[in-house]
């Protein structure tokens, strides 16, 4: 059997990048400000990093970016499905759609024998009418 | 006797499909056994809100921003209002989630244990390992199962897959295989069948949506060289997806427009017609759960040829399925070549099939084997199931470091919104739904 190696490659270049994101964030955002207790090398080292990279801040704004974003999602989710995708109480679409396919049938004891309580093996819906009745009425079933 | 169960996928009608069936049977099933059952969903366009289906099967389609295929915007918190209230509403005590894509589904398990309710996952595919999207899904499938009560598989295999994948308890698991409808994939009558198929020509037929995972590369090749093999062969192929392109392009480069009849979709209730054409069912799927298909295609009394890929052995017996020793072109074409053979010299009798998959598959048997799972979760059940603390530390002892405090969080937020919507909408102001008066219909016969 030879095998495939080729994800474990793959797996592992996601592995060390995940990785090296990490470390560096962690070395970015923890790097000593110079200050008069360290030696001159660290001051000059540290110094050159600092110079390099983005200024510190930037760790904290994606940070808190990524939080609030993601608050403003879940609050934007919440009201965009009550507010733009939830119709209105007295909307139509709130009882039967284009796609339904209704139950009807005169007799009201075959209907209720043959579709009320009886398995189908088709998908139909049941008038919101008769629903109603049979939920609600006062002489119900009979 | 009789719970409140509430099933809950992203799938469910008007999307057509095995997972769709699935839960519309077992649920009206479960009605006619007594117990009481909905189904949440969310809305399929203009199909919003709480729909009644025959039977007296509830529908809630929850508005919710739809991402990929069929399935909402994954947020683990953002449902739980809507799915508390409907809970609470309908007085569920089972909530028994559907499939491993449907982001309703796995949020629902979390906010049912939240709330100390009972909760069962079916699982109706299986899934890699290797690629970055099924390793997120595990991810969140171990998530989401952490707390689960029952997990039903509908095969052996799909059980090993699920035990693989989210290290989950085997003794929590239980394999219950899905079913057909047999009164609606009966084969043609025998006098009907002459003057459909007047001469010996063998119809070979696929059903299949035509994505890259049902094998429909193997598929491409495959047609050629039967066809280049067997001069009164002929395919009915029906189904669409993004390979349907390819397909048509080998038909015209191979000029085989004659002798392959491609259908495009097809309305399931016209699905029996199709098959009962053939002779021959060519199932040349990579991955299978179960494939209904195949039970389908059995009990409208045709041959199956199949590969050997996950579930299917599990699923016929031996004289109704011709096998490909490989998934390979060649080792498909040479079952083929073995099922025609068969057919040809009248080995094989394909009109007792029928008979016989109705006696092994009914919605009925798999209602009354999902109730004894039902059943089985208060025999074994202990105070501590859905106690919070106990929860937690299940989450805790669950995955990697960096895994298990994500869980943790998730979890201790979660707690904190429950109580929140506790006290923002309060369980007494939440009106109680009516329930279908099954026993008032029966008593009244």
């Amino acid at each position: 059997m030879n095998e495939d190696y080729s994800k474990e490659y793959e797996w592992f270049a996601y592995y060390i990048t995940a990785t090296s994101i990490l470390i560096f964030t962690i070395i970015w955002s923890l790097l000593p400000e110079q200050s008069e207790f360290n030696g001159t090398i660290h001051v000059r080292l540290f110094q050159a990093l600092l110079d390099i990279l983005p200024q510190r801040k930037w760790v904290i704004y994606l940070q808190c970016l990524i939080l609030m974003g993601m608050l403003y999602t879940y609050l934007a989710l919440i009201t965009y499905n009550e507010d733009v995708l939830m119709p209105p109480l007295d909307n139509l679409n709130t009882v039967t759609d284009s796609q339904s396919r209704l139950a009807v049938v005169e007799e009201k004891q075959k209907f209720l024998n043959n579709f009320t309580f009886k398995e189908t093996s088709a998908l139909l819906d049941l008038p919101i009418m008769d629903v109603c009745e049979i939920l609600h009425g006062d002489n119900q079933l009979k | 006797m009789g719970c409140n169960v509430a099933m809950v996928c992203d799938f469910f009608y008007p999307q057509l499909g095995g997972v769709e069936f699935h839960i519309f049977h077992l649920a009206q099933n479960l009605l006619q056994l007594g117990h009481s059952v909905v189904v949440i969903t969310h809305a399929y366009g203009d199909r919003i809100g709480i729909r009644y289906l025959s039977s007296g099967l509830k529908v809630y389609h929850v508005p919710h921003l739809i991402l990929h295929r069929g399935t909402t915007f994954p947020t683990l918190h953002g449902t739980f209002p809507i799915m508390r209230n409907i809970f609470i509403r309908e007085q569920i005590d089972i909530v028994h989630s559907h499939g491993t894509a449907s982001t309703f589904a796995l949020e629902a398990i979390f906010h049912a244990n939240t709330m100390g309710l009972r909760t069962v996952f079916t699982d109706h595919s299986l899934y890699g390992f290797s690629n970055i999207g099924a390793i997120l899904l595990n991810k969140l499938l171990k998530f989401s199962l952490t707390n689960i009560d029952r997990i039903i598989c509908v095969s052996n295999i799909c059980k090993d897959n699920m035990i693989v994948r989210t290290d989950v308890d085997p003794a929590k698991i239980s394999v219950i295989p899905n079913a057909v409808v047999s009164e609606d994939f009966k084969p043609l009558e025998k006098t009907n069948q002459n003057v459909l198929k007047p001469s010996k020509s063998i119809t070979l037929v696929v059903i299949s949506r035509l994505y890259p995972n049902k094998g429909v590369d193997l598929l491409i090749r495959l047609v050629p060289k039967i066809c280049s093999m067997h001069s009164d062969v002929k395919f009915i192929i029906a189904g669409d997806g993004p390979k349907y392109v390819e397909l048509q392009q080998m038909i015209e480069s191979q000029r085989l427009q004659n002798r392959v009849n491609l259908m495009g979709s097809v309305p399931h209730e016209k699905v029996r017609d199709i098959m009962c054409q053939g002779d021959i069912y060519l199932h040349p799927s990579l991955t299978e759960a179960f494939g209904t298909v195949l039970v389908e295609a059995a009990s409208c009394g045709l041959l199956i040829v199949s590969t050997t890929v996950g579930g299917i052995p599990e699923v016929l017996p031996e004289h109704m399925i011709v096998y490909a020793n490989e998934t390979s072109v060649s080792s498909l074409a040479a079952a083929t070549n073995e099922g025609i053979r068969q057919l040809r010299e009248n080995k094989i009798d394909t009109s007792s099939f029928h008979q016989e998959v109705s006696q092994m598959y009914n919605w009925m048997d798999v209602a009354k084997r999902t109730i004894r799972v039902y059943e089985n979760i208060y025999q074994d059940a202990t105070p501590y199931d859905k106690n919070w603390l106990a929860m937690v530390k299940r989450f805790y002892a669950r995955d990697g470091v960096w895994a298990n405090h994500l869980y943790l969080l998730s979890a201790i937020a979660e707690y904190i919104l429950y109580i929140v919507l506790e006290w923002l909408y309060p369980r007494s102001e939440i009106d109680l739904a009516p329930k279908w008066p099954y026993d008032l219909y029966t008593s009244g016969m």
